[in-house]
């Protein structure tokens, strides 16, 4: 089998075509790249661009489906599913270390931390004894019934 | 690139320099002073002092450290110079924060190959004022947390809500007290005399660096 022949245009153009499908290669990589990250932000993500508050309390109830949210969201739905009931937080909080303290002081003592790690911790005050309960994102509506009616729910 | 300006501390006054002074212990009934962020009018701490975050070595000031001091000498900003003036002040017993003994009650049951129990049961979160002077603040103290009687290095995220309540709990009983030293519009003018002295003081070399861990009492 003879080797194929080249003119001397298609020889120079061989190291400028190898650039090209190099920085073409490049460019798509860092297309997946991003893509990537895109995912993993808050604001391109998804499944968050279909996340609601209807999503949240059903996925959180009964779902076994995963779905990615950041701590701030789990926050505002569970802020907003407490207001629902009637429980308004009276003061937000946000630490240094990015968790979210939602505290309820007018009425029954009690404040929700939504730590970044996932974990919720719930106190419930209630004279010199403060309980505590560390909850998740599925506990939803305990969390409502605890701040609600304290450990007797 | 433009020099960042170093800060000296000429405007802290000269009776709060560590000068030639060595640390002491603290005693279960002075009281130790917090700056935070100021409440709201009318509002109490009830779960959260608010910037109280970093738990494993939190800064207070002494009282009985402090002669011939104020409790607003806690809102001198000993590193920038930017001081606090618009902060307020939260007061506890070091014999209170002592006492406080915080369980976490999710602690992991650790077992060997044959499932012996190596350690079990609550780890317990505990409290200690010590002494730790800074070159322009003697009266500074540091409040240090143990885990099982040893130097915890970050205390976990759960524990941090529940700790953080008991600590604005014991706040909240002085929050009263502490209500009159809260006034933002008084801010010292600045002493000539002081900054001669402590300009002095420098060039003789009369401040101690800071105490490594070891001396703080």
């Amino acid at each position: 089998m003879s080797r194929p022949q080249y003119d001397s245009s298609t020889v120079a153009a061989r190291p400028f075509m190898a650039r090209m499908f190099f920085a073409a290669l490049c460019f798509t990589g860092t297309q997946d790249i991003h893509a990537k990250n895109s995912k993993l932000s808050p604001i391109c993500c998804e499944d968050l661009q279909n996340f609601s508050q209807e999503s949240f309390e059903s996925k959180s109830l009964d779902g076994t489906d995963l779905f990615e949210v950041t701590h701030r969201d789990v926050a505002d739905s569970l802020q907003n599913t407490l207001a629902r009931h009637g429980l308004h937080a009276d003061r937000k909080h946000i630490k240094s270390d990015s968790s979210i303290l939602l505290e309820f002081v007018s009425g029954r003592k009690a404040c929700v931390d939504v730590h970044p790690t996932g974990e919720i911790v719930v106190i419930v005050r209630e004279g010199d004894v403060d309980n505590v309960f560390e909850l998740g994102v599925q506990d939803v509506s305990l969390i409502v019934e605890l701040v609600r009616d304290g450990i007797g729910a | 690139m433009a020099l960042e300006r170093r800060y000296l501390g000429c405007d802290i006054p000269i009776r709060l320099w560590t000068l030639l002074r060595t640390p002491q212990a603290v005693s279960a009934s002075d009281r130790v002073y917090m700056r935070h962020e100021p409440l709201a009018p009318g509002q109490c701490y009830e779960f959260y002092i608010p910037g109280h975050d970093n738990l494993e070595d939190s800064s207070v000031n002494s009282d009985d450290l402090n002669l011939f001091g104020t409790p607003r000498d806690v809102l001198f900003d000993t590193r920038r110079g930017n001081h606090y003036w618009n902060f307020q002040i939260a007061s506890f017993f070091p014999g209170e924060i002592a006492a406080l003994n915080v369980p976490n009650e999710n602690t992991i049951v650790y077992r060997d190959r044959e499932r012996k129990v190596i350690k079990s049961g609550p780890d317990m979160f505990t409290f200690r004022v010590v002494h730790d002077p800074a070159p322009s603040m003697y009266p500074h103290c540091t409040i240090l947390a143990y885990r099982n009687g040893e130097s915890v290095k970050k205390v976990p995220s759960p524990m941090k809500t529940v700790i953080q309540a008991q600590f604005a709990r014991l706040a909240e009983r002085l929050r009263l007290a502490m209500k009159a030293h809260y006034c933002p519009e008084n801010i010292p003018p600045p002493n000539p005399l002081n900054q001669l002295a402590v300009w002095l003081c420098l060039q003789l070399g009369l401040t101690h660096k800071k105490f490594p861990p070891a001396q703080r009492q």
